[in-house]
């Protein structure tokens, strides 16, 4: 059995709540953090940041999407901003980007105890619904970080 | 003293100086670069105390940066804050001349176990 049969989506997904709860909970410093319902496609609204994950023998996208609102909240938490702060579109990408780069960063280190060499890319803010081709699966879960609702979202690149 | 803060990201920079004042060294003036290429501009115009550097970065990332300045002779003391935090990674940024490797999420705390012996020095 090869590295990527064995690494499943409900593994990837698992890693990045867990590196997602060590975020929200240190560096955001939320009191809460709390999982809610996976889903197998992304959300159709949310608007987020994504970071590439790349593996001899397999990839992902990791990312953190939320609704414009929420994402503007995740950036002043970031910045430790006060919630009537005004913050520019600019800093909210920068803010959200950096989570996303935080969360793949962690998911790269718990899964290197598994299977090493991954590259982790730079991350990519967009708005939009993401779509799948058949080569790819989309997992998605829904957390709260605070009173902040998000979903974290994965992309895996099935075995060829 | 001086620190320079390397990192694309200018939420993190920020997050970075202020994580430092918050681990209690905020009589440690800190300048800012995006890259790599500009940081190392900085460090020749004027050689900071410590630099704090990211990994991952457009035009010349952490490590090539690291290696640059030691190919050339330039010592000054260096530290890695970073989301890459795999043992390979550190390995390669130890072998390659940094003092210590921050990994991201951080905390005040982590900041002042880490730098303060650094500082001291």
């Amino acid at each position: 059995m090869t590295v990527t049969q064995e690494f499943t989506l409900q593994d990837w997904l698992q890693i990045t709540v867990q590196a997602c709860e060590e975020l929200a909970t240190g560096q955001l410093g939320c009191q809460t953090f709390t999982v809610g319902p996976s889903a197998t496609e992304a959300p159709v609204t949310d608007v987020g940041s994504y970071v590439a994950l790349v593996g001899d023998e397999t990839s992902a996208q990791i990312g953190v999407v939320a609704s414009i609102d929420g994402c503007r909240a995740l950036a002043r938490k970031m910045l430790c901003m006060e919630p009537s702060e005004e913050i520019s579109d600019a800093d909210m990408c920068d803010a959200v980007g950096e989570i996303a780069n935080i969360l793949g960063g962690s998911v790269k280190r718990l899964i290197s105890e598994r299977v090493p060499g991954f590259k982790l890319g730079l991350p990519l803010f967009m708005q939009g619904r993401l779509l799948a081709s058949d080569r790819q699966e989309v997992g998605t879960v829904a957390v709260k970080m605070g009173e902040i609702e998000a979903h974290l979202l994965v992309v895996r690149f099935k075995a060829s | 003293m001086k620190i320079l803060v390397v990192d694309d990201s200018k939420a993190m920079r920020k997050i970075v100086a202020r994580t430092l004042k918050q681990a209690g060294f905020e009589q440690h003036a800190v300048e800012e670069a995006e890259n790599g290429a500009l940081a190392f501009d900085a460090i020749k115009a004027s050689p900071p105390d410590l630099v704090l550097c990211d990994w991952n970065m457009p035009e010349m990332n952490g490590i090539e940066l690291l290696q640059k300045l030691r190919s050339e002779g330039q010592t000054v003391k260096f530290g890695f804050v970073t989301t890459e935090g795999t043992p390979e990674m550190r390995k390669l940024a130890m072998d390659s001349g940094a003092l210590f490797l921050i990994a991201k999420p951080f905390t005040p705390e982590t900041f002042q176990q880490v730098l303060q012996p650094v500082l001291a020095s």
